[in-house]
């Protein structure tokens, strides 16, 4: 069954093509990797499923359904999460209440229900969250015994995986990974890997961005290459290892990069 | 464990209703006018700290247009009731909604601005108020302001007492009740879903966007009840000093509010009250010279944001937090991730 | 017609000491991410200073004119160095510096208040009586000539010292890209003290040519700065262009708006065109991104 489509995607900064007709399908079960060398535009890509970039052309299906005006709250509320590349936390709320703030954001009460709400419930705000399944999802990422603590003061390597715990509470059915690798040692990253599988293993969908090799590899079951904007390979890992192209694109960047 | 925390919620319900019962006798024990006057100031002062505190504190969003949401509610209760005999108890009410319906215009802005450029707008809006209020002399007399406003219409209950709003003592029961009541809807608010959402677009509206909630309308709602707190304490403002003028949508009253909240503590409920009740106070004690007033008020926001960025509160905190070092020091830890998920 | 003439070379003059406030205030927000709510102190200050060493002194105009930038150059840098730059590391740096600016701004104010008194004070005019005439029976007093004069020449001298000289280039670089200027070996420190250094040297200057115009008292300030911040907003903020021609367009407008369309409201134009542009074009109308 198709969960997204990407079709035709355009994107231009100024005179800068940062997509350039971009196509892609992302199936129900799918672990699909979007690689390529920096600046190759796959963060763009995110910010233009997630509506926190306007799209120039193109279209964007999820479920069928065109999703390409909505903004970014409404794309969350349809089923699409999302982490950053750099962390995006709430550093001076705790690490329980940075999962709490997922937990309504998943919920279907809008704003003025949320407020009369609290207005009129009694106690103070644990009493109304779903405990159960916030400690859940802090147990799933690791931080249980972590959830009184401050967000800001986590090592990097948790606050990431407090992100992922956070985008999870929203109930998606499809999650985008920034780069999960980044900023990781090779412990860390080898938990991540794990986490990320088990979310696979939940029936979510995901999408990861990376440029390590090693991540995409050892996770997705497809791969698709791009460069400046365009797609350049599409396939199985194994298929995409030995295009020429691909292998062209990231030697020719990372020869310009020793050069500078 | 448990008991011990009861036993605090306990001792701090006893010492809040204590301190209700002190401040309800105050009239009846002292009958120094003045004071009672001072002590109704330092209670509209409270309200608006508050309410600023709402905005900038929790929500995260720089207003500088508090004054306005002031002047928005006397203005509009002192003119219902000179100009169509409006009842000032409904008036309280009409300068709250007004100031709320003025908020709207204010946080229409924040759905794009954010930071300097939100409070240069904020000023701007504030600004332009003042200058309508200022030119439209038809209506508000311009800089001669509205005088002969009523005070609060008078209750006679019979054979029990009669309460004439003239009069001081009777005018600190209302601030009173209106400040209990802003205490309890602030608390409310910041302690709950609501207020978890607020502090989250303060630390960041991006990612709170991308959890799926609107951020553009928490930020709406949290501007028109700020307005609203504001603007009654505008309205009660207009109805006992019976005199009002342009003056009170000057910067220097926003910056007057944004300094007790500041140096209170901003970001927290308490904070805002020991800021507006110290700085009425000390503005009394210097009442020589009405300059010192800004003088001092200045200094000691200079001083707090270099020294104590988190105001008189987060001072005592950390002197607390001191006598309590020898606790452990617990490291983050990490645990294995993903080892059950139902 | 000459009405209109008039108006419109009112406009011009007053526009260039915008300007010259505003480059101040903009240089500050490039480099420091710093809205200084305390501009207008520097401006007061800066009149006052002239003030003093006119009457008291009686030092020519000129003489009066460079010390009070100077003076108020110099306060700019032991400012930054006491109680701005305690803050650049803070993650709360762009509100505890609004606060900090607004503090400082209430300070000095209504210190200066308690010491001169709020009555407003004439800056004496060297050229009195001198006047030009121009076309269309239209004359415009020496003064307001020699002042427009002065704020050129400044904003001319701003504008070649940022892309010419060699610590101009590196302020220019900062306010670009603070990461990459401090890679390229620019010392940071110096730079926050240059930067500190012309905005409160120009605001000095401003001040004392907008006294000439409105008379000082120690409020004086407060007008003249959210019109800064209107214009930088205006022009985008961080760019010195931006700034010159925010200037220019709002002291025009306002000319035009206070004779054409209502006088009590001349002061409430910038605000309006800000808030109409910010609505409509959030980076200014010649914003840096």
């Amino acid at each position: 069954m198709l969960k997204l489509q990407v079709k035709n995607l355009v994107k231009n900064f100024g005179g800068l093509k940062a997509v350039d007709n971009l196509s892609f399908d992302v199936e129900k079960g799918d672990i699909l990797g979007l690689i390529g060398p920096n600046g190759a535009g796959k963060t763009t890509v995110f910010n233009l499923i997630t509506g926190f970039l306007k799209i120039d052309s193109g279209k964007v299906l999820f479920n069928k359904r065109d999703i390409a005006n909505l903004g970014p709250y409404e794309i969350n509320k349809i089923g699409i999460s999302r982490t950053f590349q750099i962390v995006r936390i709430f550093p001076k709320l705790t690490v329980a209440e940075n999962v709490y703030a997922g937990l309504i954001g998943g919920t279907k009460s809008g704003c003025l229900r949320i407020l009369l709400r609290s207005l009129i419930s009694k106690g103070n705000i644990h009493k109304n969250i779903d405990q159960k399944r916030s400690n859940e999802l802090l147990k799933f990422v690791g931080l249980l015994s972590q959830k009184n603590e401050l967000a800001e003061n986590l090592p990097y390597a948790l606050c990431k995986r407090l992100e992922l715990a956070r985008a999870l509470a929203t109930k998606p059915e499809l999650i985008l990974l920034d780069e999960p690798s980044g900023g990781l040692n090779t412990k860390e990253l080898e938990d991540q890997i794990l986490l990320i599988k088990r979310i696979y293993e939940m029936g979510i969908t995901i999408v990861i961005v990376e440029h390590l090799m090693k991540v995409i590899m050892s996770i997705c079951n497809r791969i698709i290459v791009v460069h400046y904007g365009e797609k350049i390979a599409e396939g199985s890992p194994e298929e995409v290892s030995k295009d020429k192209k691909v292998t062209e694109a990231y030697l020719g960047s990372s020869l310009i990069a020793k050069n500078r | 464990m448990k008991t011990s925390a009861k036993r605090l919620q306990h001792s701090k319900l006893y010492a809040e209703i204590l301190g209700i019962v002190v401040l309800f006798s105050i009239p009846i024990l002292i009958k120094d006018e003045y004071f009672i006057h001072i002590l109704i100031f330092a209670g509209i002062y409270i309200m608006l700290a508050l309410s600023w505190n709402l905005l900038a504190g929790y929500a995260g969003q720089l207003n500088l247009g508090q004054a306005a949401f002031f002047g928005m509610g006397a203005y509009n209760a002192a003119l219902l009731t000179l100009k169509v005999n409006l009842s000032p108890w409904l008036g309280l009410l009409a300068g709250g909604i007004a100031a709320g319906i003025f908020g709207v215009a204010l946080g229409f802005p924040s759905l794009r601005l954010k930071g300097p450029y939100l409070a240069i707008v904020t000023i701007g809006f504030s600004e332009t108020l003042r200058l309508v209020i200022m030119n439209w002399v038809s209506l508000t007399r311009g800089p001669l302001g509205l005088f002969g406003i009523p005070p609060l219409t008078s209750i006679n209950i019979p054979y029990i007492a009669e309460f004439d709003f003239s009069q001081e003592k009777y005018c600190y029961y209302i601030i009173f009740l209106l400040v209990l009541l802003s205490i309890w809807i602030v608390n409310k608010l910041v302690k709950s879903r609501f207020g978890l959402i607020l502090t989250s677009i303060r630390e960041d509206e991006v990612a709170t966007q991308s959890i799926g909630i609107n951020t553009f309308k928490y930020k709406l709602l949290i501007f028109i009840i700020s307005a609203f707190l504001a603007g009654v304490a505008g309205a009660f403002y207009a109805y006992y000093i019976r005199l009002i003028s342009p003056e009170m949508l000057m910067i220097s009253v926003t910056f007057t509010i944004l300094s007790m909240a500041v140096i209170g503590g901003i970001g927290t409920i308490i904070g805002p009250i020991i800021g507006a009740v110290v700085l009425t106070f000390l503005s009394e004690g210097l009442r020589v010279m009405p300059e010192f007033r800004l003088i001092v008020y200045g200094l000691l926001l200079v001083l707090v944001i270099l020294f104590a960025p988190k105001g008189l509160m987060g001072l005592i905190g950390s002197i607390i937090n001191l006598t309590k070092r020898n606790q452990k020091e617990e490291k983050a830890y990490a645990e294995t991730p993903g080892k059950k998920f139902s | 017609m000459s009405l209109l003439f008039q108006e419109t070379l009112n406009g011009v003059m007053v526009g260039s000491i915008y300007a010259l406030i505003a480059i101040g205030l903009t240089v500050i927000f490039g480099v420091m991410d710093i809205s200084n709510f305390a501009h207008g102190e520097f401006l007061m200050l800066g009149a006052y200073v002239s003030y003093l060493l006119s009457t008291i002194y009686q030092l020519s105009f000129f003489v009066s004119l460079c010390l009070a930038g100077l003076t108020v150059g110099l306060i700019g840098i032991v400012l930054e160095k006491l109680c701005f730059h305690p803050l650049m590391g803070r993650s709360s740096v762009g509100t505890d510096t609004i606060m900090l600016t607004i503090g400082l701004c209430m300070l000095v104010e209504n210190l200066v208040q308690a010491i001169w008194t709020p009555t407003p004070r004439m800056l004496p005019d060297p050229f009195k009586g001198i006047s030009i005439m121009m076309p269309l029976g239209v004359s415009i007093g020496f003064l307001r000539v020699i002042s427009f004069v002065i704020a050129i020449s400044i904003l001319v001298a701003f504008q070649l010292f940022l892309t010419r000289n060699k610590m101009g280039i590196a302020i220019n670089a900062t306010a670009q890209n603070k990461k990459a200027a401090l890679l390229m070996g620019v010392n940071i420190n110096k730079i926050y003290s240059l930067a500190f250094f012309m905005s409160a040297f120009t605001a000095g200057v401003g001040g004392t040519l907008y006294s000439t115009i409105y008379a000082l008292f120690p409020t004086m300030g407060a007008t003249p700065t959210l019109k800064a911040f209107v214009i930088t907003i205006l022009g985008g903020m961080g760019s010195i262009r931006g700034a010159i021609f925010g200037g220019f367009i709002l002291g025009i407008t306002e000319a035009l708006g206070g004779t054409y369309i209502a006088s009590g409201y001349k002061d409430a134009f910038g605000f309006i065109i800000l808030i109409l542009i910010l609505l409509l074009r959030p980076s200014g109308l010649f914003g840096r991104k």
